[in-house]
C-alpha cells in the first residue's frame, strides 16, 4: 500500500465485503478478506516512513501505528473468536 | 425589518427563534446577531436542564456537572431539531437533554469496563432513537427500533436491559459502596441475528470500519486545513508547489470518486 488513505479506502471495501460473505455463509470468502486487511496493515506499518501523504498532512505517526494496530487487534479478535466457535 | 440585535426575541416561541437562529447562521436573515440569539435560547431554557439535571442529584455527580451535560444535550437539541416535523421544541430537547445526562452518568463511572463494540451499538442505539423521535414525535417502540437497528427484538431488550444495569449500577451509591468495582453487564447472551457470524463479531468489524473511517477524516483534514504550506511540503520532499498541488488534487479525485460509489456512499458503515 503506497499511501494511507488507499489502505484506508481498501481496508474498508474488504471489510464491508466481508460482513456480506459471512451473511451469506460463506465464511471461508469471509475470513480471508479479514486475514488480507491485517496484512495489508502490516504492510503499510512497514513502509509507514515512505507515505508522502503523511508528509503532507500532519499526523501523528507512531499514534498512526497504535491505531492501526488497535483495528488490527479487533480483526484478529473476530478471526481467532469466529475459529474457536467453529472448531 | 428591525435592525440587527433590536428584536425583541421575547415574543417569539422557541420555534421562531430556532428558525431565525437558522437563517441567521445561513445569511438569510441579519434581524438578530447570532449570539444574542443563542444567549436568548439558552437562558430561555436554563429551566428545562437544571430541572432535568436534578431529576439525577442522586447520581454521585456534582449536580453543576450534570447541568453542563444538560447544555450539550440543549445545544443538540437546538442544532438538530427538524422544524418540518410536527414537534414541540421543549419535548425533543428534554428527550436529548436527559439522554446526555445519563450518557455522562455512565461515561463517568469507567470502573465499569464497557466492551468497545458494545459502545458502538449503544451509539447506534441512540442515534437511531433520537432519528425516530425527530420523525414522529415519540419514543420508537422496542419493534420499531429494533427494526430500524436491524436487530431482533429479544436482542435489543437485552442490549437495552444492559445500558439500564449500567446505568443502575453507576447512579446506586450503595450498591458501588458495597461493591466498587462490579461486573460489567453481561452481553455475551447477545444471540447471532445472522448465520455464520455472531452479533459481537460483527459489531467488531463495524468498529473497526469507523476508526479506519475516522482516520481518514483526520487525515483528510490536516490534508487540506490544518496541513503546512504546499511550498514547505515541497521543499521537504524535494518537489514543487506545482506537484504538492497536483498530488493534493489527486488525494481529493480518488476520496471523491470512492465517496459516490453506491456501496460507499454510507461511509460509516455502521448499521449493525
Amino acid at each position: 500500500m503506497s499511501d494511507l488513505l488507499t489502505l484506508i479506502g481498501s481496508a474498508i471495501e474488504k471489510l464491508r465485503k466481508s460482513v456480506e460473505l459471512f451473511e451469506a455463509s460463506q465464511q471461508d470468502d469471509g475470513l480471508h478478506e479479514l486475514s488480507s486487511v491485517i496484512v495489508e496493515i502490516d504492510d503499510y506499518v512497514r513502509r509507514i516512513d515512505d507515505d508522502p501523504l503523511l508528509k503532507l498532512s500532519p499526523v501523528d505517526r507512531s499514534q498512526l501505528g497504535e491505531r492501526l494496530a488497535a483495528v488490527k487487534g479487533e480483526l484478529q479478535v473476530v478471526i481467532d473468536r469466529f475459529a474457536a466457535d467453529h472448531s | 425589518m428591525k435592525k440587527e440585535g433590536t428584536r425583541d426575541l421575547s415574543r417569539l416561541t422557541n420555534e421562531e427563534l430556532i428558525d431565525l437562529l437558522r437563517r441567521t447562521v445561513h445569511g438569510e436573515s441579519s434581524a438578530c446577531d447570532l449570539s444574542r440569539l443563542r444567549e436568548e435560547i439558552v437562558a430561555r431554557n436554563v429551566g428545562l436542564v437544571k430541572s432535568i439535571a436534578l431529576e439525577f442529584r442522586n447520581a454521585g455527580e456534582p449536580l453543576d456537572d450534570l447541568i453542563q451535560a444538560g447544555y450539550i444535550g440543549l445545544l443538540n437539541a437546538v442544532a438538530n431539531f427538524d422544524l418540518s416535523r410536527n414537534t414541540r421544541f421543549s419535548t425533543y430537547a428534554t428527550y436529548l437533554i436527559k439522554g446526555e445526562i445519563r450518557h455522562y452518568i455512565r461515561d463517568k463511572h469507567s470502573m465499569i469496563r464497557i466492551p468497545q463494540w458494545v459502545q458502538a451499538v449503544n451509539r447506534r442505539v441512540k442515534e437511531e432513537e433520537e432519528a425516530f423521535f425527530q420523525e414522529a414525535g415519540r419514543p420508537p417502540s422496542i419493534t420499531e427500533l429494533a427494526e430500524r437497528l436491524d436487530l431482533s427484538e429479544a436482542q435489543l431488550v437485552e442490549l437495552l436491559r444492559g445500558r439500564e444495569t449500567m446505568t443502575y449500577v453507576s447512579i446506586d451509591e450503595e450498591k458501588r459502596s458495597e461493591d466498587p468495582h462490579p461486573d460489567p453487564p453481561d452481553f455475551t447472551h447477545l444471540a447471532s441475528s445472522r448465520e455464520g457470524l455472531s452479533f459481537d463479531l460483527r459489531m467488531r468489524i463495524l468498529v473497526a470500519i469507523e476508526q479506519l473511517a475516522e482516520i481518514e477524516r483526520q487525515v483528510i483534514q490536516g490534508l487540506f486545513y490544518q496541513g503546512k504550506s504546499q511550498a514547505e511540503v515541497g521543499r521537504e520532499l524535494g518537489m514543487s508547489q506545482r506537484q504538492v498541488s497536483r498530488m493534493k488534487e489527486a488525494t481529493l479525485e480518488e476520496v471523491k470518486r470512492r465517496l459516490v460509489k453506491p456501496d460507499r456512499k454510507d461511509r460509516k458503515g455502521t448499521e449493525p
